[in-house]
């Protein structure tokens, strides 16, 4: 299952995490990239096909809170750290997708 | 001219009825100030986590069992991502394979037969936060504005099977399933205020076939009607285009309300790759049946039974109980006025007649009525007990919702109540057989007609208060014996 | 030894005593950090002004007979874990100017606990590293040796600490993260079991073996901060739902019969003669102890690389995607539309963590779905059942933390594959939550510190504990400090 991922790929993928890459990451990413997704080929070694995926290392069951409304961040404070502010919005420049 | 067979299949999603967010203590509270209803929680800050509002999940179970679903003793949360300035941490908190609720119906009546629509799932997830467009639309924006006091709402998403065969039918099934939502107090469904939202899939096959065609997904649907009516739209538009050997594309299309029209968004060339993750900061879900019976237990009435129990305990006819259970407001109000009045088919008659007549021609609800249903019954029991005509009491009416005052009130203020004493009427009658001598004539000489015309001088002598019913008696007994 | 080089449990004795006041420990530690610090590039944010102030403060309570356990201590806290006021970088450019409007429950409670936050450290960018030579700020250097790594990603931690410029730290582990520095620099490291220190606040990358911990100069102090920092916590929804114990009281407990596993697999795969021997060296110290030494099998260790790498990659791009520029932080202004503005601003994250996100991304989507994230998922199950099994047999199990010691700067930087081999014995705790401590078991030929690790059963940190301490009373490992020529510059 040797893959080998191009220019192509990792910009598709850039593009998806919204990542912007530098030439020189461009030049080294394709190799680097597809040597780590090889890693995976080890797991080719182990029959897994009747095995549960684990996603939490030590599992319970969740545990929740009542529905009571808490104190909220003072607004100053929650837009404090908000690099564009504009009457106690955040500000983003035009959206050119739509909404899901 | 092959006949087409419409497949619609409905997603809709209701915010829930929590006081708080459904992962922090943030208030829900519609309108307030931007930005003054956030955390780090549902602001995405890094580093904040997600602790599950218990009460969301009451609810989505609540829903589910109104809908008949099977009630999933486990399930999870796993994260959609996409990104999107409205989305805090860029991926959503929804269910992707194990949803909470699956597989349910809900009955609707169209054209007098009954249909059952069937839900494929119902699952949790949150709400965005909301943003606002400094131009005319997004894309003609220089920016936007981004309030994240929506962002982290308790969402359910309902998805039906591709069961509805016809716009209008799908128009019915929301006013049911809002019926049912506002029943179990699970959701406001406030349109207005976003609060429900339905997208529309929609496809034509020929008719007895069974594979379906390709579908566009219908958005922006702001009301019930703005769902039929375009859904009606797309009907003519994909005949037209399939009639003429066109092909469907998929794509994702837009509602004009004003044009009447819809308009391609987006063509879907691949379905969109969510990576969907289970979020490793929710531990499942896990019900048991203990826990969903008590849910259960604690549904109230849904309306298809009410509206059985009206029929067979108070002998409505079926449209009556059907009105009369259309909410849950509108069923309370009804059986408190008919607690006291006792006469079911009367309070009806007064519940769809005057007051929803009147509520209906102020753009209110039943909930916001200036008239409440004790007052209501005073008034009824007042017409009942013939201390107000019938005519005079929807005056009286009209004037308890303008004015607040009491049914009483208004009637002694403006001296409405109906005269039944023998001894007044005769002195009003004295005088009107006085003042018409020629009808009296008539009376007398067997044209029993003019009798009516007598009374009604009476009538409006006495402004509408004299008991019309003694009054022909008595015009009767002194002409005619 | 110099004041700010002695473990926080003689320095508490000191302050309670009244033999030295907070004042005096704040100023020495700051006056060790000017010493040291343009050397060794620990922190990337300090606290002064408000140190000296709680010092203050401190000091008032002294007098007034306040005994908790760390009032007046000067701790250095990581920069990924969120501090109310003060500055948490991650070591990243994209959260340069990001000053938290909460602190993280584990810092909360230190405060709480009378601790003097002295400023925060460096790491390789979001933890993302074995070497903190990823930070976007400035590479660490190692006090034992300066042209060395010291570790990562909590290098700046465990330098800070090994060079005396703070008295203990926190640090965050993923995947080695406490551990590996804390061998390479020659102290004491602890990943606690998942969810028994609040996760609350440390700025996650990936949040299922994200774990904050202790890094202290010996055992007894580690157990201290531990039983400051643990304890459930309702902001935090994986947190434990028991109490935590008394660690510190839980050390003079002897480990006489005591079993001790040697994985394996894992331990053939040591290619060091140095690291091997120290490992074997303190199996015999044990045993001399009293405790049985045995070897048990962790037959699917071999895949811990793969999957703890592919797993971690995965929530990574998930963890990291909420660095958008809209709410905090920075923002590269220089574009007309969001996607542009998006894709630019967190442009402006470092190699490794690019790296790792277009990795997650890759892995999580289409294709790569089943056979990277899907199979991983599987394999995580079968390391943790091979654990939980050793761990029903054993009540400990001895592994080394690192391949080597710690090694030179530059010297893996172009090769991601080989750094992340350096968490080959670290990551399997990460996978199964259980816990584990590092602490010092020898030294190279060079000088340079070797660590060990000691894993235990889920919420079993007192045996974890335990059987450290019972090493570090056997040899004299916790005494020694690296020798930092003062002043001169490399």
């Amino acid at each position: 299952m040797k893959q080998t991922m191009t220019l192509k790929d990792i910009q598709a993928l850039a593009e998806t995490a919204r990542i912007e890459l530098t030439s020189a990451e461009k030049a080294v990413f394709p190799e680097e990239i597809s040597v780590i997704m090889a890693l995976a080929e080890v797991f080719d070694e182990v029959d897994v096909g009747s095995v549960s995926p684990t996603v939490y290392p030590l599992e319970q069951s969740i545990s929740m809170r009542a529905d009571e409304v808490e104190k909220s961040l003072p607004h100053e404070d929650a837009v404090a750290n908000g690099p564009d502010v504009v009457d106690g919005y955040f500000r983003v420049p035009r959206i050119i997708e739509e909404d899901d | 001219m092959i006949d087409w067979d419409v497949v619609i299949g409905l997603e809709i999603h209701a915010e829930l009825l929590t006081d708080s967010k459904i992962f922090c203590g943030c208030s829900t509270v519609f309108g307030g100030v931007p930005n003054s209803q956030v955390c780090p929680v549902c602001m995405g800050l890094p580093g904040a986590l997600p602790v599950l509002n218990s009460r969301a999940v009451d609810l989505a179970i609540k829903a589910g069992l109104a809908l008949k679903c099977t009630i999933n003793e486990f399930s999870k949360f796993d994260r959609k991502h996409y990104f999107y300035p409205d989305l805090p941490k860029a991926y959503q908190v929804s269910q992707d394979d194990l949803p909470i609720c699956g597989n349910g119906v809900v009955e609707i009546s169209f054209e007098g037969s009954p249909r059952s629509i069937g839900i494929e799932r119902v699952h949790m997830e949150e709400e965005a936060g909301k943003s606002i467009h400094a131009g005319e639309s997004i894309m003609s924006s220089a920016y936007s504005l981004l309030d994240y006091n929506r962002a982290g709402i308790p969402l359910i998403e309902i998805v039906t099977k591709p069961d509805i065969r016809s716009p209008e039918e799908a128009r019915l099934f929301l006013e049911k399933l809002k019926t049912l939502l506002e029943y179990t107090e699970v959701s406001d469904c406030k349109m207005e205020e976003g609060s429900l939202r339905c997208d529309a899939n929609i496809s034509l096959k020929p008719k007895g076939t069974d594979a379906f065609g390709v579908k566009a997904e219908i958005k922006n649907l702001n009301s019930f009607r703005a769902v039929q009516r375009a859904l009606e739209f797309e009907v003519r538009r994909q005949k037209e285009i399939l009639e003429n050997q066109g092909t469907i594309v998929p794509e994702t299309r837009h509602w004009d309300e004003a044009k009447g029209m819809t308009f391609s968004m987006r063509t879907k060339v691949d379905a969109a790759d969510y990576r969907y993750m289970p979020d490793p900061n929710l531990y499942p879900v896990r019900l048991d049946a203990a826990k969903i019976e008590t849910i259960k237990n604690s549904l109230p009435e849904l309306p298809d039974a009410k509206c059985k129990r009206f029929i067979d305990e108070y002998g409505l006819p079926a449209y009556d109980g059907e009105v009369l259970t259309g909410s849950r407001a509108l069923a309370d109000y009804f059986e408190k006025c008919v607690q006291e009045v006792g006469d079911a088919k009367l309070v009806s008659n007064w519940v769809m007649g005057e007051i929803l007549r009147w509520l209906n021609a102020h753009n209110m609800q039943i909930e916001d009525s200036p008239v409440g249903p004790a007052d209501l019954a005073k008034l009824v029991k007042l017409v009942q007990g013939a201390e107000v005509s019938n005519i005079i009491a929807k005056d009286v009416l009209e004037e308890m919702f303008v004015s607040g005052k009491s049914a009483e009130q208004i009637i002694d203020e403006q001296g409405l109540r109906q005269v039944s004493d023998a001894g007044e009427l005769e002195k009003m009658i004295d005088k009107v057989l006085e003042d018409h001598p020629d009808p009296v004539n008539d009376v007398k000489s067997g044209k029993l007609q003019a009798v009516g015309f007598l009374v009604g001088q009476v009538m409006k002598a006495s402004k509408g208060t004299a008991n019309p019913k003694k009054v022909n008696e008595i015009i009767r007994a002194r002409l005619l014996d | 030894m110099q004041l700010t080089e002695k473990p926080i449990h003689y320095l508490r004795e000191l302050l309670h005593s009244g033999e030295i006041t907070a004042k005096q420990l704040v100023t020495s530690v700051f006056e060790r950090i000017d010493e040291v610090d343009a050397q060794v590039g620990a922190y990337i944010t300090l606290n002064k002004e408000e140190a000296f102030k709680a010092a203050e403060r401190a000091d008032e309570m002294l007098k007034q007979g306040d005994a908790r356990d760390l009032l007046g201590i000067p701790i250095a806290v990581k920069d990924n874990i969120s501090t109310k006021g003060l500055r948490t970088t991650c070591a990243s450019k994209v959260l340069e100017n990001y000053v938290p409007a909460f602190d993280a429950t584990a810092v909360a409670k230190l405060k709480e606990a009378g601790a003097i936050i002295i400023g925060k450290t460096n790491l390789d960018e979001f933890g993302l590293g074995s070497s903190t030579e990823n930070s976007m700020y400035k590479a660490t250097r190692n006090p034992w040796d300066l042209s060395r790594v010291p570790g990562g990603s909590s290098g700046g931690s465990a330098a800070a600490v090994a060079a005396g410029a703070a008295c203990g730290a926190l640090g965050s582990d993923t995947g080695g993260s406490v551990r590996q520095p804390a061998a390479f620099c020659g102290i004491v490291g602890l990943k606690p079991t998942y969810g028994l220190v609040s996760r609350y606040g440390l700025i996650p990358a990936a949040p299922s073996m994200d774990h904050i911990g202790p890094m202290t100069h010996d055992v007894r102090d580690a157990a201290i901060l531990l039983q400051t920092i643990a304890g459930p916590d309702g902001q935090d929804p994986t947190s434990g739902r028991m109490q935590p114990e008394n660690y510190e009281a839980a050390l003079t407990e002897d480990i006489k019969s005591l079993v001790v596993g040697m994985p394996a697999e894992l331990i053939e795969e040591v290619e060091d003669a140095e690291v091997k021997e120290a490992l074997f060296g303190m199996a015999n110290v044990l045993e001399s102890l009293g405790a049985t030494v045995r070897k048990v099998s962790l037959p699917h260790s071999k895949f811990a690389v793969a999957c703890f790498y592919l797993l971690a990659a995965c929530e990574v791009s998930s963890s990291l995607a909420s660095l958008d520029g809209v709410r905090l932080g920075s923002r590269v202004f220089e574009a007309e539309d969001t996607v542009t503005m998006f894709s630019k601003t967190r442009g402006l994250m470092g190699k490794e963590a690019k790296r790792r996100i277009l990795v997650g991304t890759a892995a999580l989507s289409g294709q790569y779905r089943k056979t990277h994230y899907e199979r991983a998922q599987k394999l995580r199950t079968l390391i943790k059942t091979d654990l939980a099994e050793a761990l029903d047999e054993c009540c400990v199990l001895l592994l080394p933390t690192a391949p080597s010691a710690a090694f030179p700067l530059g010297h893996k930087v172009d090769d991601p594959v080989a750094m992340y081999q350096s968490d080959v014995f670290t990551s399997v705790a990460n996978l199964a939550g259980i816990p584990a401590l590092s602490l010092p078991c020898g030294y190279t030929k060079e000088g340079l510190p070797l660590g060990v690790q000691i894993l235990g059963r889920p919420f079993d940190e007192v045996s974890v504990l335990k059987v450290g301490h019972a090493f570090e009373q056997g040899c004299s490992m916790a005494a020694r400090r690296p020798k930092l020529e003062v002043g001169t510059s490399d």
